[in-house]
């Protein structure tokens, strides 16, 4: 039986995002392979309380699941204060786990450095890291948008880098560029859902030959049928699912709707599924706000929502609007749409462009274009066939059970290949 | 020259014959020959031709009028007496000259009487003769040249005409000598005399005439100063000599008959004369500066009624006794003309004209309701705060008084005894405290002022092995000492996170000890440093320093913390570009053919050169390529360049030791390795550029440093200059 850890920053149980319920996705879709067994290690903070004796708890959670709690972490490096809790209690915990390989998503939290405790604790196992966004490349919060004027940037590089934060400096930028490339040097495999992606870590320096495109799993339950329609009812229902913050393009979308003529939008409603406004800027929150008020009845807030409730959500709709401004990587939300048969309205830049095919099973508009966004939902509103040829042409996307199968061969890949290396110096002696 | 046999007698020239000369043996054998009777002039210069002998030929003529028409007499010094006729071979005519062997030979300056007499030679042009060429060219023993001057004395004696009398003589508590008397020819103004005491001396004096009713026409009274006239008796004055029109006359003191003043009496009396003295008007301030009152050990400054104030801040000495006085001077009228440093013990420091105006625009306010400055204080006048540097001997203010003179427009004078205090350098944060360092007049004070007092200053004492921080181990532990001992000066915790992660498992950490000196302020997270070194494999110490070390001053404590045969100094800006760098940089070290320090090439974030390494004559910056793509850097052996880069380099323990270390004879860190590297030159060493390992250079401008590291960099720089060294990067 080979043994894959599977780490990520959070528990979906705890903390509902992207990473979150792709790496679990995978760790249940491992599971299921024959001859593996997969752990799981996530990241937990406050308001969780830590016991006195050690960082490595269970909360309740299955028995192949720990939580490690942490609460020094450098956002600006990735990297934890507390080595001495990594090398007290992760480590420990490795040594005693004893994986094959090691797959992380995401190091907040543990800190960059549980790379290199990795090895220290398992010597040479392989060492996989998913990438789930830009944050090495990207100090703006691993977004690639430029801090001050919010325009998309297309390469990361200390100096350019030092444009959006002078505070910071060109010199703490490349510092910070070194120390994280000092540690994903350990790394054996790169995977990431999106080409796009790849692609830019490729641009930063990453070597292409450690770079695997593996999408993710999606465990989606039952397919939701589609929204029955009245006689001569339109297709008419979007629905924007996601965190309502700056860069998801909630702004762009509401503006969209404002602008979309009443006698075209007649009875249509955008049910906005998402949650988390009050933790983003007053700036932010207050023009949000403004352009729900303006809105009045064609929008619909309907707060946060779980996995668990996407089938009921999306019978009640026709469109999944996907406005993000920052280039996304491959968004969990694409791939919920499409297993429930929804045609999606992205924006058409990055991850975005890459899983939703524009005028084959959605519709791309302008990135934080309200307009060009406005032109694409009347579009959708009125050709009465459109929603049906896109729904048509669109692709199940990844099963858990197909990543797990993915990954496991990839894993299998890296343990051949170590044990290759490792043979060598033998056959060496030996002759 | 002529053939012995005379065969070339066509170019014999009968008018090149001297029939008549004389010949006055002087002290240590050389012969002023006195010749007369020539039809034309003998050369100024020439060789002299005796025998196998030849000698330069030096002389000067003057014409001479008689019966016979105009003849041609003059004076030659030879090295030794002649005994036959001379030769003197004129090259500039490409003829001979033939001169008489002496008819007369004497021992005293009787025949040079006689020649003026005589023939009517000037006295003048013969007095010139003799300072020129025999006063002046007296470079040999002490007593052959008081001889010659005995004879010099002894002819002005003898030719010079009595003009007039000396009848007072007076030494004023400034020193100098004052004399006066009466002359029929003395002209008022600045000239120069030659006194006769025991001994001859040329002075320059001051004279001034008045009117004297009992003294015929053109006779007049006089009175001079002669300012340079110290440590010697007036009374032992027996004549002075003045020239006017060519001719030398002679102001002769009568024994018994002339009049000392005692030294409290003569200001009285030269402030009685004032009234009475005509001349041009420098020449009667000098009379005035005679007149002014002198220092007695009281403090006229502070309550003068006068609208003037001033005040020192700072009277300090270098070692080598050079003064920097701080202070400001409030005088709205401009009623100060000169501002002095004076002592008991012969200082004379004139600051105004070489100091460095700061503005002061306190004092504006501080004065506002002074009734001296009411009304008188211009608001956008603020300049009045100075600093300025006084060359100076320490035996000048060593148990002297020191004071400050300020010298009125009406030369009457303001007191204020100072106190010296001797410099360290210790004191340069506070002295440099008070100097902004970003005003116009900066870079004066820097090079003007600051320099020249530091240049014997030397910088704060090392730390003494003894009561030395004690390095804490860290990380992994071994009791042999690796072969590279790493220095690492920070400040951050932060900014050795990416050091230790470039580190960490490479070949280059497994040939280092990583030796951390931070001050105490930077002791905050600095308990995490164990466990760090611990996560990442690394071997090394920790030594706490305290806040004013320089960074310099933290490399040599590392330095005498460790004991690595090999030194790397590095600062956490430099990050490695791959590892296996310290096996390279070693490999090249062991090939130069000068030890000496390398670097690795440094680049910058963007790519950029920041140290390329630059030839020493070339370019003005720090590298002949700085700031260039990384395309210019040059590859191949390690080129010498004029020093190594300051962020990292790697050298030989005992070099290094050679050297001195790494904290120099400069102040601050800016230019350390500059100071460094001529160091190590000068004691057999190199500095380097590696041209196979290259570094990160990741420093931050924003952390370029404080105001007052600025400033000690502008003088370290300056210091620099000083030395008349030119190194790429410090401003010439």
């Amino acid at each position: 039986m080979t043994k894959a850890l599977i780490l990520s920053h959070a528990h979906p149980t705890f903390s509902i995002g992207g990473a979150q319920v792709a790496s679990y996705n995978l760790f249940q879709g491992l599971k299921a392979q024959d001859g593996w067994d997969a752990h799981y290690l996530a990241g937990v903070g406050p308001p969780v309380a830590r016991h006195r004796a050690t960082p490595l708890m269970s909360l309740g959670q299955g028995p192949d699941e720990t939580l490690f709690w942490s609460d020094d972490y450098d956002w600006f490096h990735l990297g934890s204060n507390d080595l001495d809790g990594l090398m007290r209690h992760f480590e420990r915990f490795l040594a005693d786990l004893k994986p094959d390989v090691v797959n992380f998503h995401h190091v907040m939290g543990f800190g960059i450095q549980a790379l290199r405790a990795t090895r220290r604790a398992l010597g040479d196992v392989p060492i996989i890291y998913t990438l789930h966004e830009y944050l090495p490349i990207c100090a703006n919060h691993g977004q690639m948008i430029k801090a001050r004027s919010g325009a998309l940037c297309s390469k990361g590089s200390a100096s350019e880098c030092g444009v959006c934060f002078p505070e910071i400096g060109p010199a703490n930028l490349m510092r910070r560029e070194l120390f994280i490339k000092s540690f994903l040097a350990e790394v054996d495999a790169f995977v990431s859902p999106s080409r796009f992606l790849l692609g830019r870590f490729a641009d930063w320096g990453l070597p292409p030959e450690k770079l695997v495109m593996i999408e993710n799993g999606l465990e989606g339950g039952q397919p939701a049928p589609a929204r029955p329609l009245r006689k001569g009812g339109r297709r008419n229902r979007f629905a924007f699912f996601g965190q309502l913050n700056p860069f998801k393009g909630i702004g762009t979308l509401v503006d969209a709707v404002n602008r979309v003529p009443a006698s075209v939008w007649d009875d249509a409603i955008l049910y906005v599924f998402g949650g988390n406004l009050e933790h983003q800027p007053e700036e932010f929150q207050r023009q949000v706000k403004d352009a729900f008020r303006v809105a009045g009845r064609r929008i619909r807030f309907m707060g946060s929502y779980k996995s668990a409730d996407l089938p009921a959500l999306m019978r009640e709709v026709d469109w999944v609007v996907v406005p993000s401004t920052w280039w996304e990587n491959a968004p969990v939300v694409i791939q919920e749409a499409f297993f429930h048969g929804r045609p999606i309205i992205a924006s058409g830049i990055g991850g975005m462009a890459e899983k939703v095919r524009d005028g084959i099973d959605g519709l791309h508009f302008h990135v934080g274009n309200a307009e060009s966004l406005a032109e694409q939902m009347t579009r959708a509103m009125r050709e009465p066939a459109l929603w049906e040829a896109l729904r048509g042409r669109i692709r199940p996307p990844t099963t858990a059970g197909d990543a797990g199968r993915q990954h496991a061969a990839l894993f299998q890949r890296l343990l051949e290949r170590r044990s290759a290396a490792t043979a060598a110096p033998k056959l060496a002696v030996l002759r | 020259m002529s053939p012995a046999d005379g065969s070339d007698k066509a170019l014999w020239d009968a008018t090149r014959v001297v029939p008549q000369t004389q010949a006055i043996v002087l002290a240590g054998g050389r012969v002023l020959l006195i010749f007369q009777g020539a039809v034309r002039p003998l050369p100024r210069s020439g060789l002299l031709i005796r025998g196998a002998e030849e000698a330069p030929w030096t002389a000067e003529c003057w014409s001479v009028a008689g019966a016979e028409g105009e003849t041609w007499c003059g004076l030659a010094l030879l090295p030794s007496l002649p005994l036959a006729e001379l030769c003197v071979w004129d090259a500039a005519d490409g003829c001979e000259w033939r001169l008489a062997p002496p008819a007369r030979i004497d021992v005293a300056p009787q025949p040079l009487v006689d020649l003026v007499r005589g023939a009517g030679v000037d006295s003048r042009a013969v007095f010139g003769f003799l300072a020129r060429h025999l006063l002046a060219g007296s470079s040999g023993r002490a007593a052959e040249a008081q001889a010659h001057r005995s004879f010099a004395r002894g002819f002005l004696t003898l030719a010079a005409e009595r003009d007039g009398f000396i009848e007072i003589l007076a030494t004023p508590d400034g020193g100098g000598l004052f004399a006066q008397g009466w002359s029929l020819s003395l002209g008022a103004g600045a000239t120069t005399v030659a006194s006769v005491t025991d001994d001859l001396a040329m002075r320059e004096v001051e004279v001034a005439l008045f009117e004297r009713p009992d003294i015929l026409p053109p006779g007049r009274g006089f009175c001079f100063f002669a300012i340079g006239w110290r440590d010697e008796d007036a009374g032992a004055v027996d004549a002075v000599f003045f020239e006017c029109r060519g001719r030398l006359l002679r102001l002769d003191v009568l024994p018994g008959a002339v009049r000392q003043l005692e030294r409290d009496a003569t200001i009285p009396h030269v402030v009685a004369m004032l009234p009475r003295l005509e001349a041009p008007t420098p020449t009667l301030r000098a009379f005035k500066r005679v007149c002014r009152p002198r220092f007695h050990g009281e403090d006229t400054l502070t309550g003068t009624a006068l609208p003037v104030a001033a005040a020192f801040d700072a009277l300090l000495q270098a070692p080598d006794g050079a003064l920097l006085a701080t202070g400001w001077l409030l005088d709205p009228l401009h009623r100060v003309e000169r501002v002095l440093v004076k002592s008991t013990g012969n200082l004379y420091a004139h600051l105004d004209v070489t100091w460095c105006e700061m503005p002061r625009p306190d004092l504006n306010r501080a004065f506002a309701t002074d009734p001296r400055f009411t009304g008188g204080l211009d608001p956008h006048e603020t300049m009045h705060g100075f600093i300025a540097h006084a060359p100076a001997r320490l035996d000048q203010t060593r148990g002297a008084e020191t004071y400050l003179e300020l010298v009125l427009d009406d030369e009457t004078c303001l007191f204020q005894p100072l106190n010296v205090t001797p410099f360290t350098a210790e004191r340069l944060p506070q002295l440099l405290s008070a100097i902004s360092a970003t005003g116009p007049e900066l870079e004066r004070i820097v090079e003007d002022q600051l320099s020249p007092f530091l240049a014997s200053v030397r910088p704060r004492a090392r730390a003494p092995r003894r009561g030395m921080p004690r390095p804490m181990p860290l990380g992994v532990r071994e009791a042999e000492p690796r072969e590279v001992a790493a220095i690492m000066p920070f400040e951050r915790f932060a900014s050795l996170q990416p050091v230790l992660g470039l580190l960490a498992g490479t070949p280059d950490a497994e040939r280092m000890d990583l030796t951390l000196v931070a001050p105490r302020s930077a002791a905050e997270g600095l308990e995490r440093l164990d466990e760090a070194l611990r996560f990442y494999g690394l071997r090394g110490s920790l030594i706490i320093a305290s806040e004013q070390e320089t960074l310099a001053g933290r490399l040599d404590l590392g330095v005498a913390a460790t004991s690595g045969e090999r030194l790397l100094c590095w600062h956490p800006q430099a990050l490695p570009r791959g590892p296996g760098w310290l096996a390279t940089l070693i490999a090249e070290a062991d090939a130069l053919p000068v030890p000496g320090l390398i670097s690795p090439a440094l680049v910058y974030e963007d790519g950029s050169i920041c140290f390329g390494g630059a030839e020493a004559s070339t370019s003005a910056g720090g590298c002949a390529h700085a700031g260039y793509g990384e395309v210019w850097l040059g590859r191949g052996a390690p080129r010498p360049v004029a020093s190594a880069a300051a962020a990292v380099a790697l050298v030989p323990r005992e070099l290094l030791a050679r050297a001195g270390g790494f904290a120099g004879q400069l102040f601050g860190d800016a230019y350390a390795h500059v100071d460094l590297a001529e160091r190590l030159r000068a004691t057999g060493g190199a500095s380097h550029c590696s041209g196979a390992v290259s570094f990160w250079m990741l420093d931050d401008p924003a952390e370029a440093g404080s105001a007052m590291n600025k400033l000690m960099s502008r003088i370290d720089a300056a210091l620099l200059a000083r030395r008349g060294r030119h190194f790429p990067g410090v401003p010439a």
